[in-house]
């Protein structure tokens, strides 16, 4: 992975100014998880999920103070594998100093989380939701390493209204892409069959933009994410040439829009969300037989229009015991959410119907059963299934324990 | 022997006014004390809400609210179900949200009334809750508007 220099810095001023704090104001927590996935038919999310695959875990710590009553700074690492993501590679998850000039009015510099939905600042948590998988439709994993997290500002407050109030957050900076291999597998899938040699993602501009509105009704709140996340990556393939041909991909997830609404009450949560977002990718320096036996690079271009939206709700039955289920429908064209116009048959479409089981077997100690009942195959990656994607109807098994304090 | 009227308005009103100064409970056998440094006199249900949610986390001298309460027991399930209108389960899930994305610091948690007491008595801009009868000393009561 690249390091970003000024993340460091970032990361050691805010370890040694929370240092510097009194000690008693430096508050250290953690979480480790352990996760395992089958499916039925499918190497969905990893390339081992149809043999089943422990390469499913999170470990997290974080460091934060605050310096008087207005400042607070803090970073946080984060080591995860997922299939072939991460494999344990620590990385600074969000590393900020943070002013709140008024409850209205706050700050934020350094590498902060996208607000994007409800549950994007928190996807690395797993203690802190009654599923284990989010639902795929609006917190797809093919993108969660650009919508993560970015370098830059951000401002934040809560609004007093006359009814209710409104919390508000907003960001922008810089994307880093780490090493994500989901990225390399998707640009792999736009070229066609030609192996990629190598690929380099370059650091691009993001930003995003929060409102929330705590309604009157007590435990209900409705609001909206616009985000903006234009990432370019060159990737090296074996097409044939005398030497490898770098193809430039430049691929911008535009205005995508996540409409959220949940409440809460008493043991009960509802939660729904809606999105739509367009990715646009264009590619250059495509090679193209020129009819002499040569090569000689071309254009193109195409964007999806993608979509999904879910409902999910959640029961705590007793202090240890809770019941959760979503039902997530996910199209990766919109515009043929039947799949006809495009042949694409049930690839058209991805619908999800997930059964949690979560046991807070102690405070801090939390095991997760989840199976997923789906049809269709809308987000499952064709590189990750050379045998063909014929069954419409599939089942996934996912369990997770977790250690949090 | 029958007693005057006026008697018994007056009577009434001395405890209607009794009632009114002493400390109201926010729940049913729960009082809020804090710090003798915080100014206030007494508090809202709608601001206590917002110090404990951590949406207001400084008082209005600019100086740093530090809420406490007990790590567990009837008297936080009360006062969360009253005043914070959650659950436990819910509240420890919206703080470990702030924990792990680095934009809040939970209340602190005590094991007993007398360590949640000294840590209020101690500490500048504290608050917490107790059940109604505990001996309090060194804290100042602040009734419930």
């Amino acid at each position: 992975m690249r390091h970003r220099p000024w993340t460091a810095v970032c990361a050691a001023l805010a370890l040694a100014t929370a240092g510097a704090a009194e000690a008693a104001t430096v508050a250290v927590h953690g979480t480790v998880s352990q996760g395992y996935l089958r499916s039925s038919e499918y190497n969905y999310l990893t390339p081992d999920t149809r043999q089943g695959t422990f390469a499913f875990n999170e470990g997290i710590i974080n460091f934060s103070g605050q310096i008087d009553g207005r400042t607070r700074v803090g970073l946080q690492f984060l080591g995860r594998d997922f299939g072939p993501v991460g494999n344990g590679e620590v990385i600074v998850d969000w590393a900020f100093g943070d002013y709140r000039w008024r409850d209205s009015l706050g700050f934020r510099v350094g590498k902060v989380k996208v607000p994007l939905g409800l549950y994007n600042k928190t996807r690395d948590v797993d203690a802190v939701r009654t599923s284990i998988l989010l639902p795929q439709s609006v917190y797809t994993e093919t993108f969660r390493s650009i919508a993560t997290a970015i370098q830059g500002f951000g401002v934040y407050g809560n609004l007093p209204l006359g009814s209710g109030s409104v919390d508000y957050e907003a960001c922008a900076g810089t994307i880093e892409m780490g090493s994500s291999r989901f990225l390399s597998d998707v640009l792999s899938g736009l070229v066609g069959a030609a192996p990629m040699l190598s690929y380099t993602v370059e650091d691009r501009i993001g930003s995003s933009v929060q409102v929330i509105w705590n309604t009157p009704a007590e435990g209900l709140r409705v609001g909206g994410t616009w985000s903006s996340l234009d990432v370019a990556a060159v990737g090296t393939f074996a097409l044939g040439a005398p030497t490898p041909w770098a193809i430039n991909i430049d691929a911008k997830a535009r205005s995508a829009v996540v409409l959220s609404a949940d409440y809460m009450r008493g043991p009960a949560v509802l939660a729904a969300e809606y999105t739509r977002y367009e990715v646009d990718v264009d590619l250059t320096n495509i090679p193209f037989p020129d009819g002499m036996g040569g090569l000689i690079p071309v254009s193109a271009g195409r964007t999806d229009r993608r979509g999904g939206y879910y409902g999910q709700g959640s029961y705590r039955v007793d202090p240890r015991l809770e019941l959760g289920a979503y039902y997530s429908v996910f199209h990766p064209d919109w515009r043929d959410r039947d799949g006809v116009d495009s042949g694409l048959g049930h690839r058209a479409w991805q619908k999800d119907l997930a059964l949690t089981v979560r046991v807070d077997l102690t405070a801090n100690w939390i095991l997760k059963l989840e199976g997923h009942f789906l049809d269709g195959t809308g987000d499952v990656l064709p590189e990750l299934n050379p045998g063909g994607m014929d069954a419409r109807t599939w089942r996934m098994f996912a369990a997770k324990s977790t250690f949090n304090f | 022997m029958i007693r005057h009227p006026l008697r018994t308005y007056a009577a009434g009103l001395v405890l209607a006014v009794l009632v009114a100064l002493a400390p109201r409970p926010v729940a049913a056998g729960v009082i809020i004390v804090a710090n003798p440094s915080v100014e206030a006199d007494s508090i809202g249900i709608d601001t206590l809400k917002d110090y404990y949610l951590g949406n207001t986390t400084s008082w209005a001298d600019g100086s740093s609210i530090r809420t406490a309460l007990p790590a567990a027991g009837p008297v936080l399930t009360e006062f969360l179900k009253t005043c914070v209108k959650k659950t436990p389960s819910h509240f420890g899930l919206l703080w470990k949200k702030a924990v792990f994305t680095g934009t809040g610091t939970p209340p602190a948690e005590f094991a007993t009334d007398a360590d949640l007491l000294e840590f209020v008595a101690n500490t500048p801009g504290a608050i917490g809750f107790v059940a109604a009868g505990t001996p309090v000393r060194g804290v100042k009561i602040l009734p419930v508007k």
